[in-house]
Formats: structure tokens, C-alpha cells, sequence
């Protein structure tokens, strides 16, 4: 898996430094889906929409009550992507009061 | 020019990079399900997103004939791999449950399943009628800036070519109208000089009346990753509504609705005062002018307006901004004189890299022209225009908007390439290219989409066709436009779509289309980008592509020799770039689309242009020329400065009606939700329409959260829960209802005033009262 991660990681950065701002493209769309980000997981649980990041990072920035590590943390709009799904648990309330 | 345009493409290139680089560590978050999804047998394909006029590339995977995964296109220089909500669920917009799969005709009260041969019988039937009893004027094409470039163009062809009547009209009527009349009247010729990349490279956003984080996310989510490397950027927010924009901005500036015209011109004041603007680029570069005033608000029905500009020079340009003092604007929209002085002084700053962006809260404005005029005057007097990174820019809500009813001219003044109808020349170069008698072509323009609907209900117009858009959801004073669709005597409403709507249900006859990747498109997007996409897999039943279903009706009408092709698109789009050749909207060869991920116009020799009017960037501005706004010929190719006061609003809130209302959009749906509003996981998220409202001004009313109330306004009612705390929050005063529920017509309440340069109505302010219900 790691290995993998890697290798997707330098395809990946590799491609990124190379970017063509006004080039013709290539045509591989399935390489290029292979390294494309999926749909984003639905989020399971009641949440703080803050619009910064730092309601949703408290956890998934840290691991912090075993909640699933954002990949991204730099993206700090989490739900222009990340939809409200069915709710399955409660997380615990953070201890730490969030500025809204 | 100076060493700017190198050094810049350098650093956009990097900004891209780095854009690109934020996604590039999602990439190695790739969950087994998808890993394994795309080694599979998938086949891949890119497509733009079927929603806004953003335009951001997708990947879309197809199995056994059926979307089963979509991507952010990590090579789309849109939107570099990133999608939103909306785009994440494209591959279930199109398997809904109540797909229209069969052309459906009205027998009383019910809708009875037909053969495609029966109802364009009975369509080519209708329209023939009418055409015979009452002239080519009493039928109508209503489409839709989600009109792929060819079915535009077959329609506007079809219609002004073959049945010789100016009756076309599209939705972006609603939505962009005012940015177009805003850019033909400043610059000569309609879109931006800028690109996106001036969100990677600029430091500085003023934004005005858009909600940037929940109505173009993936271009906000640009901005603010620029901001995340450049601690210098800002970016203030104008709003009447404090958004999840407003929450992420570095400045929200709240002011009263209508006073943007006035803040505008107050900045200006203070450019002039401070002598903060750029002389030597306004003797080069600008003309001023002055046009009619007391302009009227189109709600009475065959409203007519011609402005009457005049050149004025500079002194009288000053004259003119002598009232907008910042104490005496700060008095009318409530932001502090010493904030407009502030503000005008960080336009004008000349170590900044300034943008203006905008989108509906310019656009829907009984002065949207003017106002867009006025966003426009400031970038012009600082010079903050046409550079890399500091350029005015007007947001597009449709995917094709641009690229379809701008660019094709799908309205009833428009012919492609910018020409209009009333002009013989234009007129006799249409005809030329599309092969006809160019007296067939009607010299005068019938009526804008508000107007349209007026004469439906008048019985002016007897037959309408209806494409790609949910009219009988998203006009103003709806109620109106509803009961005139069924008024009978005639009247004959035909609707093609893809799910039962709020129009379908108005209908005569239904008729079932393909969707997106359904068939072969092109659309464009608000940075000038063409993209194309091929069918990739079949659509349901035997719903059809709208393309089809217009040329159709023509070889029905006889007009089937304006339509000679064997493979349409192709043919159609390279009958429609002779249009554009050596005009400054060159397009390049069909093929090219097929693999770019885009390309921006004017493409000459094979290049795109990212940026226009200036050299270096753009073709037609040759060595030594700097900047030249080429498109405007009649002005000496200079751009016009416009003296265009602030003038109040038709209707403005009273001790009977207290409350601004105002309508739009949320991040979760698009427009009237006939796509999103089929998609499980969106409608739990956001399942229905609530009113936003302060709670002090709820406190008052005794109105607590979540509780329902009846706001009514002259025109209608309607009944919603509260929300006092959501992601949006009205100021006191203003309340907001976003208009994608079906269930709920808050256009029912909105007023059908609208700009008369432009014909775009105002769905942002109206007057209404609330009450407990």
C-alpha cells in the first residue's frame, strides 16, 4: 500500500511541476483517473459547519478520536465537497471551543 | 508591457503548480474502491461538469453503458482536480428514478405516452397554424445557457434563419444579460479580458453580490489557496447578506440593497480626489460618456428603451462625482465614510494586483448594466485592467452561458460573433454564411424572456418550445407566467427536458432528451474556455438530443436544407467559426477541442488567449501597442468611463411591506434542482427552501428558529420555516430564500422589474412582510 501511495505520489508531482498552462494535453484519461481524487466520503456525524477548517481538522487534522486523517488539510472549505450524510455516530463534543 | 508578461507567465505557471500540488496529496489518499475502480473495465472520457459556468473538467468513468464513477480532472487547467459537491455527484444526476424516457402529449388532464413521429407531427402542426393564422412572430424558442453550443445554434438558425422570426431568448436572459450589455457598452465586444489564473496571481478581491464559497466553490477554493501561500492577499466582501464567503473573507462590507451603484461611484469620488488614478493610461486609453437617466424599471408590459450616450470629457466626468462624497454615500448604504475611503485607496493601490468579481447581485439589478459599468470605471481609471492578476471579471452561473447564448447570440438582438439584428451588415453576413435571403433575417428585436412570457400571457404568442430550462420556476412574478401558459386559445406549450419539472407539468407536449454526456457538446465557460466532450454512452428510453429534436421540426417546417449535415456537430461548428475568424473570437478547428482540455478564444494559430487586449497575450495587439481595446472601433479602440448615478430600487421596503427579499443559490443545488434535487445524498443535505432571517428582527416579530412563517409580498405568498443561524445570515431587515425548491415558488413573490439596457430582471430585491403562520 505504501509503496503504491508513493508511486502515485511522484506520477503525481511529477505531472504537477510539468503542468502545461497552454499546451495540448494528452489523451490518457484513464492514467489520468487513476490518480484523480474519488468522490469524497459523506460526513457521518453532526458537525459544525465553520467554513475554516478548524471545527472538522480538530479531529480529522489529528486523528483525534479516531477519526480518519483528512489527506488534504490545506483545503479548509470541507463542505464544498464533503456532503452531510446519514448520520451513523455521535462524535464526543470538542473539549476545545472553535472560534465561529 | 515591461518585463510583465514573461515574468507573470512564469509565476502563473507555478501558481498552477502549487494549486495543483494542494490536490496532489489527496492523490495518495485514493481509497481501495477507487484504485481498484479505475484499473477495472472502465472506460474513461472527460466532459466539463454539467453545472455551472465555471466550467472544471471531469473524468467520467463508464461501465456497461453507465456512469459509474466521476473525477476532478487533475489535467483541467480549471479547476486542477478539484470538484464541489456538484460536480462529486454528476454520476447520479442522470438515474433518477422519474427519467423521461417517452415524448408524453397532453390529453385532458393526463399525459399520454406518444411515438416521437406523433408528437412532432402534432408540434410541426401547432407551429405551422400559428404561423399561417398569426404571422412567424406568434411561435417561440425559449433555450438555455445549458444549451450545448450546437443546439444554440441550430435554434437561433432555425428561427431567425428559417422561420424568420426573432423569437428566441435563452435563460442566460435571467442571468447574464447585464454583463453582456455591461461589457458591449465599456469595451465593444461581450466577456472578459481576464482569465482564472487572475485568481492564483492577484492579491486583492473586491467582491461584490457573489457568494463565491457556495456558488463557484472551486474557483473560491483558488482564491483562498492563494491566500494560503501569499499572506499579502485580501479579500473584502460587498455583500447585503452575510455568507460563508463573507465568513472567509478578510472584510465583509455590509451595505444596503441597491447602493452599490452609489458605493461605486463614491469610490470613484475618492480616485479622483486623492488623484489616485492613472493619467496617462486614461489619455490613452479612455472615453467618457453620459447616457439617459430616470430610465424606468420594464414592469409595464412592450417596454421599450434606447440610451441616448453622449461624450462627455473628464471635467464633466468630475462634475458628475461631486455628490457621491463618501458622507453622503456612507448615509445612503450604511457602510462608513471612512471604509469607502479605505477602499478606494486599496483599489487604487498601485502595489496591489486588483480584481473586481461578480456575479448575480450585479447582474439581477434594475441598473445592471450601470452597475457593471461602474465595476468597470474603477479598473479603468487605476489602470487595473488587462495585466496578469488585476483584471475585472464577471462570473457565469450556466456552463454555457458564454459559449452558447453570448457567443452563438441566442438572443432575440443577437447573431453570433457579437452581431446583432438590427444591423443590415450583420444581417447580410449571417445570411451569407448560413446560405439565405438575408431580407428572411427580421431587422428589429422582439422581446427579451420577460417579455416572451408577457406575450404568452397576452396571447401575442401562441406557440412556445421550451428547451433545457424550467421557466415556470424561475421567471419572477411567476404566478402571472403560470396561469398565462394555460390560458388555452391557442396557446401550445411544448417542453423538452430530462425529469418532470415545474414546466413539464405546463406542458402540451413533453419531450424526453438526452443529457450531457448523453451526446456529443461543446460548451463555454466565463474565462472565454471552449470545451468539448463525445457521447459516452447511450441515453434512456427513447429520450433524444435537443440538437435532434430542433432539426427535426425544421425538416417538418421545410426548413430541412438549413441543416444539410451528416455529422451535425462538426459540420455546425465549423459553419459557426466563420462567424468569428478575424473578428477577435477566432475558434479554432473542431478537432482541436476533442483533445484540449480547452481552449480560450480568440485561438489564432493554433494558441489560445488568456489574456485579450493586451500584447504579448493577444494576437490582434501588435508590438508597440501595449493595450487596445480593439473590439471598440466607434470609440477609437478606447474603453468608456460611464457617469451612471445610483438610482433607487421599483420597490422598496414600507411600513406595509418591511422587508428586502432576496432570492439565489446554495451550494448543494443548481438552480431549480431538476438534476440535483434527483440525487439522495444532496436532498438530505439540503431537502428543502427555509427563509434566513435576523433574529432580531425575528425577536421582534416573536418568531423563534425553526418556526414557520407566511411572507407575503404584493405579488404572492408563501409559507417556510425560519432559519435565524444557517450557513447564511440575512442582516436585519433582509431576509433570503433560495429558489431550487420546487415545492416552494418563491419566485411567486418576486417582482418582474428589470434593467432596460439589459432586459435581466431584479430577483434580489423586492418588497414583502412576514408574519407567524
Amino acid at each position: 500500500m505504501n509503496v503504491a501511495v508513493c508511486l502515485l505520489a511522484v506520477v503525481a508531482c511529477a505531472s504537477f511541476f510539468s503542468f502545461p498552462v497552454q499546451a495540448e494535453e494528452r489523451e490518457d484519461y484513464e492514467s489520468d483517473a487513476r490518480y484523480a481524487e474519488g468522490q469524497p466520503p459523506a460526513i457521518p456525524h453532526p458537525f459544525r459547519d465553520t467554513a475554516d477548517g478548524k471545527y472538522c481538522l480538530r479531529c480529522h487534522g489529528t486523528g483525534l478520536n479516531g477519526a480518519p486523517l483528512s489527506p488534504h488539510p490545506v483545503r479548509i472549505t470541507c463542505t464544498e465537497c464533503h456532503v452531510k450524510g446519514e448520520i451513523k455516530k455521535h462524535t464526543r463534543e470538542n473539549k476545545i471551543k472553535t472560534k465561529d | 508591457m515591461g518585463g510583465l508578461s514573461r515574468r507573470d507567465f512564469l509565476k502563473a505557471s507555478a501558481a498552477a503548480a502549487a494549486f495543483a500540488a494542494a490536490g496532489a496529496s489527496a492523490a495518495a489518499s485514493l481509497r481501495p474502491k477507487d484504485a481498484s475502480a479505475s484499473e477495472g473495465d472502465i472506460r474513461w472520457g472527460k466532459a466539463p461538469c454539467r453545472f455551472c459556468g465555471t466550467g472544471c473538467g471531469v473524468l467520467i468513468g463508464v461501465r456497461d453503458g453507465r456512469i459509474v464513477a466521476t473525477k476532478g480532472d487533475p489535467q483541467a487547467p480549471v479547476n486542477k482536480g478539484l470538484n464541489c459537491i456538484k460536480g462529486y455527484f454528476l454520476s447520479k444526476i442522470l438515474y433518477g428514478t422519474d427519467r423521461l424516457t417517452k415524448p408524453l402529449i397532453r390529453k385532458g388532464d393526463t399525459m399520454v405516452e406518444a411515438s416521437w413521429d406523433e408528437a412532432m407531427t402534432l408540434i410541426a402542426g401547432k407551429f405551422k397554424e400559428s404561423i399561417d393564422k398569426h404571422g412567424p412572430d406568434s411561435v417561440a424558442m425559449y433555450g438555455s445557457g445549458q444549451w450545448t453550443v450546437f443546439e444554440g445554434y441550430a435554434a437561433s438558425k432555425l428561427f431567425k434563419g428559417g422561420i424568420g422570426t426573432n423569437n428566441v431568448e435563452p435563460n442566460a436572459r435571467l442571468c447574464m444579460a447585464s454583463s453582456v450589455t455591461g461589457f458591449m457598452s465599456t469595451f465593444g465586444g461581450d466577456e472578459p479580458m481576464g482569465c482564472f489564473d487572475d485568481l492564483d496571481l492577484g492579491d486583492t478581491f473586491f467582491l461584490w453580490g457573489a457568494n463565491m464559497a457556495e456558488c463557484h466553490p472551486v474557483l473560491f477554493s483558488r482564491m483562498i489557496d492563494n491566500r494560503l501561500r501569499n499572506p499579502q492577499v485580501k479579500i473584502i466582501d460587498f455583500a447585503t447578506r452575510y455568507t460563508r464567503t463573507s465568513q472567509m473573507a478578510d472584510q465583509y462590507v455590509k451595505f444596503n440593497p441597491q447602493t452599490d451603484l452609489a458605493l461605486l461611484n463614491a469610490i470613484a469620488h475618492v480616485i479622483i480626489r486623492d488623484k489616485l488614478y492613472d493619467e496617462q493610461f486614461i489619455k490613452d486609453h479612455v472615453v467618457f460618456k453620459r447616457g439617459k437617466e430616470n430610465i424606468g424599471y420594464g414592469l409595464e408590459d412592450k417596454f421599450k428603451f434606447a440610451d441616448e450616450p453622449k461624450l462627455i470629457g473628464f471635467d464633466e466626468y468630475k462634475a458628475f462625482l461631486k455628490p457621491y462624497t463618501p458622507e453622503y454615500v456612507a448615509k445612503l448604504s450604511s457602510v462608513p465614510a471612512k471604509t469607502i475611503v479605505e477602499l478606494a485607496h486599496l483599489y487604487a493601490d498601485k502595489s496591489r494586483k486588483v480584481n473586481s468579481l461578480w456575479t448575480m447581485g450585479f447582474n439581477q439589478h434594475t441598473r445592471g448594466t450601470w452597475v457593471n459599468n461602474l465595476a468597470y470605471n474603477v479598473h479603468l481609471l487605476t489602470s487595473k485592467i488587462c495585466k496578469p492578476g488585476e483584471n475585472p471579471m464577471s462570473l457565469t452561473g450556466q456552463p454555457s452561458a458564454c459559449g452558447t447564448t453570448r457567443e452563438v447570440g441566442t438572443f432575440t438582438h443577437r447573431l453570433p460573433a457579437d452581431m446583432v439584428v438590427m444591423n443590415p451588415e450583420h444581417r447580410e453576413k449571417a445570411a451569407r454564411i448560413w446560405g439565405i435571403d438575408p431580407k428572411k433575417i427580421p431587422a428589429k428585436p422582439t422581446y427579451n424572456a420577460t417579455e416572451m412570457f408577457r406575450a404568452l400571457d397576452r396571447g401575442d404568442i401562441k406557440v412556445v418550445w421550451i428547451q433545457v430550462t424550467n421557466p415556470f420556476q424561475s421567471l419572477p412574478n411567476l404566478s402571472r407566467y403560470r396561469k398565462g401558459a394555460r390560458k388555452g386559445d391557442g396557446r401550445f406549450i411544448v417542453v423538452s427536458d430530462i425529469y418532470p419539472t415545474r414546466s413539464t407539468e405546463l406542458a402540451d407536449v413533453i419531450l424526453p432528451s438526452a443529457c450531457w454526456i448523453e451526446k456529443e457538446g461543446m460548451f463555454g465557460n466565463a474565462e472565454r474556455r471552449t470545451q468539448h466532450w463525445f457521447k459516452q454512452i447511450d441515453p434512456p428510453g427513447e429520450a433524444r438530443n435537443d440538437l435532434w429534436q430542433t432539426i427535426e421540426l425544421a425538416k417538418r417546417l421545410g426548413y430541412g436544407s438549413l441543416f444539410p449535415y451528416t455529422y451535425p456537430e462538426k459540420e455546425i461548428w465549423e459553419e459557426y467559426r466563420k462567424f468569428g475568424e478575424g473578428q477577435g473570437k477566432d475558434l479554432a478547428p473542431y478537432e482541436s477541442y476533442t483533445k484540449a482540455r480547452g481552449l480560450c478564444w480568440p485561438v489564432v494559430n493554433g494558441k489560445e488567449t488568456t489574456y485579450r487586449y493586451v500584447e504579448g497575450f493577444d494576437p490582434y495587439v501588435k508590438a508597440g501597442e501595449g493595450i487596445k481595446f480593439y473590439k471598440n472601433k466607434a470609440d477609437h479602440y478606447k474603453a468608456v468611463v460611464w457617469a451612471r448615478p445610483y438610482e433607487p430600487a421599483p420597490e422598496v421596503p414600507d411600513r406595509h411591506y418591511p422587508f428586502w427579499l432576496c432570492t439565489g443559490r446554495v451550494l448543494e443545488h443548481w438552480h431549480t434542482g431538476t438534476m440535483t434535487g434527483r440525487v439522495p445524498e444532496i436532498m438530505r443535505a439540503n431537502p428543502s427552501a427555509v427563509c434566513e432571517m435576523h433574529p432580531v428582527d425575528a425577536g421582534r416579530l416573536g418568531i423563534k428558529d425553526h418556526q414557520k412563517v407566511k411572507i407575503t409580498s404584493r405579488r404572492g405568498t408563501i409559507i417556510l420555516p425560519v432559519n435565524l443561524n444557517g450557513r447564511g445570515k440575512a442582516e436585519k431587515g433582509n431576509i433570503f430564500v433560495a429558489f431550487f425548491d420546487e415545492g416552494k415558488l418563491i419566485n411567486e413573490l418576486c417582482l418582474d422589474a428589470y434593467c432596460p439596457i439589459s432586459g435581466e430582471p431584479d430577483y434580489k430585491k423586492c418588497a414583502v412582510k412576514i408574519e407567524k403562520a
